[in-house]
């Protein structure tokens, strides 16, 4: 899906058709990482997309559709895990599909799990989405220096907790 | 400054791995979302000419420019009943706004533009010969093309037929067009009830700028009032319905209100 901005209301419907095609695998890997399990991740991208669909007139066309399509997600997997109850650093993917993680693998989540949450985001849609610094301001509404500062930050962090548990093992 | 860190990214895949998963369920999306597809009918002139006799009985039939007028009457076999029984002259495709099913039964909800009377709208069940069906001409809406009556501009936001056949067990329904900006409309019950009605995008080949709702409501709960409001929630209009929803007198099922 290119970027080009599209306006009809048609337009619109066909342009969120076209991306949640090409992008469902990773609008549902950064959903299930926000939301802290594949089950809210799935419902959020659903609840999302639907939510996209009945006010797709919401979208003015000003930037890109997916960049929309991104934030409406986002949204709609912090809202799950929020009513869920279920605190980041509580479950993950990994933990509920294939059994318990290893230390290694259980100590980076928990130091992404304590990543203050526009890190956390940053870093997801960076690595899980693949988004550039813009599109990713525009998912977050900073700016795209705000998005480097907290890549930055998260992958120091990060750095830094492998570094440990390598070191400890 | 990196902003792909190798050993962080094969970690992080570590900890939600790329999923497989292929995207299906656009049409559930669809339809959760309350879009239904639509289909383009076919050219009121090769109806027309194709027109043959039917048998039409019109139960109620009144309709004044700008006011808001009902018209239950019997469906023709072929093509739609409502330009068999004196509605305004179509400008424009008789378009299908959307359709559904209830208790059983497919109806479909059609507009179009007329000549001098607004836009005509109306929701035919599809139970055989001898289908029933509503239609109105001419809310006042904002926006509404070829008012007639000098075409002046449009007031109301909301327009609305409650409709009830009182047959086959199809439920009552409360349908009609919005102006646009009108992203839902609240239906409020004399016991208090409200029904919300998410709008739904005018069909392009119409060509008037107004969006359409069509909702079914409880039977023997009065219909009070309806509320159009814009995607912030934020009230546009508040209409009365009067005597909508009540015991039909005199064969008359629909009911109507000045704009």
């Amino acid at each position: 899906v290119d970027r080009t901005s599209v306006r009809s209301r048609d337009d619109v419907l066909e342009g969120i058709e076209a991306v949640y095609r090409t992008r469902f695998g990773d609008f549902l890997r950064v959903a299930t990482a926000t939301a802290g399990s594949t089950e809210l991740g799935h419902d959020a991208v659903q609840e999302a997309f639907v939510t996209a669909i009945r006010h797709r007139r919401q979208y003015r066309g000003d930037g890109p559709i997916e960049a929309w399509l991104w934030r409406v997600v986002v949204t709609s997997a912090l809202k799950a895990r929020r009513s869920s109850g279920v605190g980041a650093s509580q479950t993950s993917p990994e933990e509920a599909s294939n059994g318990a993680p290893s230390d290694q693998l259980h100590e980076v989540r928990e130091a992404v799990a304590l990543l203050p949450e526009r890190q956390r985001m940053v870093l997801f849609l960076r690595y899980y989405a693949d988004l550039d610094y813009q599109t990713i301001a525009d998912v977050l509404k900073v700016r795209p220096g705000t998005v480097a500062a907290a890549l930055n930050a998260a992958h120091r962090a990060l750095r830094h907790r492998i570094q440990e548990v390598i070191v400890c093992d | 400054v990196t902003d792909y860190d190798p050993q962080i990214g094969a970690i992080l895949d570590r900890l939600v791995p790329p999923f497989a998963a292929e995207p299906n369920g656009w049409q559930e999306l669809l339809r959760a979302a309350g879009i239904q597809p639509r289909r383009r009918l076919r050219w009121l002139s090769g109806w027309a000419a194709r027109r043959r006799p039917h048998k039409v009985l019109v139960l109620a039939a009144a309709l004044v420019t700008t006011v808001v007028v009902a018209i239950p009457a019997l469906a023709v076999s072929k093509g739609w009943w409502f330009l068999h029984s004196g509605a305004p002259k179509p400008e424009s495709d008789v378009a299908v706004v959307t359709s559904g099913r209830a208790a059983g039964i497919d109806w479909t909800m059609t507009a179009y533009v007329s000549a001098d009377k607004g836009v005509c709208f109306g929701l035919t069940p599809n139970v055989g010969r001898g289908d029933m069906g509503s239609m109105s001409c001419g809310s006042d809406l904002r926006g509404e093309p070829n008012p007639g009556a000098g075409d002046r501009r449009g007031q109301h936001w909301v327009g609305y037929v409650y409709f009830s056949l009182g047959l086959y067990k199809f439920p009552n329904f409360v349908f009609g067009p919005v102006a646009q900006g009108v992203e839902q409309v609240d239906l409020v019950l004399s016991n208090g009830q409200v029904i919300q009605a998410d709008t739904l995008q005018g069909p392009d080949e119409l060509g008037a700028p107004l969006d359409f709702y069509a909702v079914p409501v409880p039977s023997r709960v009065p219909l009070n009032s309806l509320i159009a409001r814009d995607r912030f929630g934020n009230v546009l209009e508040r209409r009365a319905c009067p005597h909508c929803g009540e015991l039909p007198r005199s064969g008359q099922s629909d009911h109507k209100a000045k704009p």
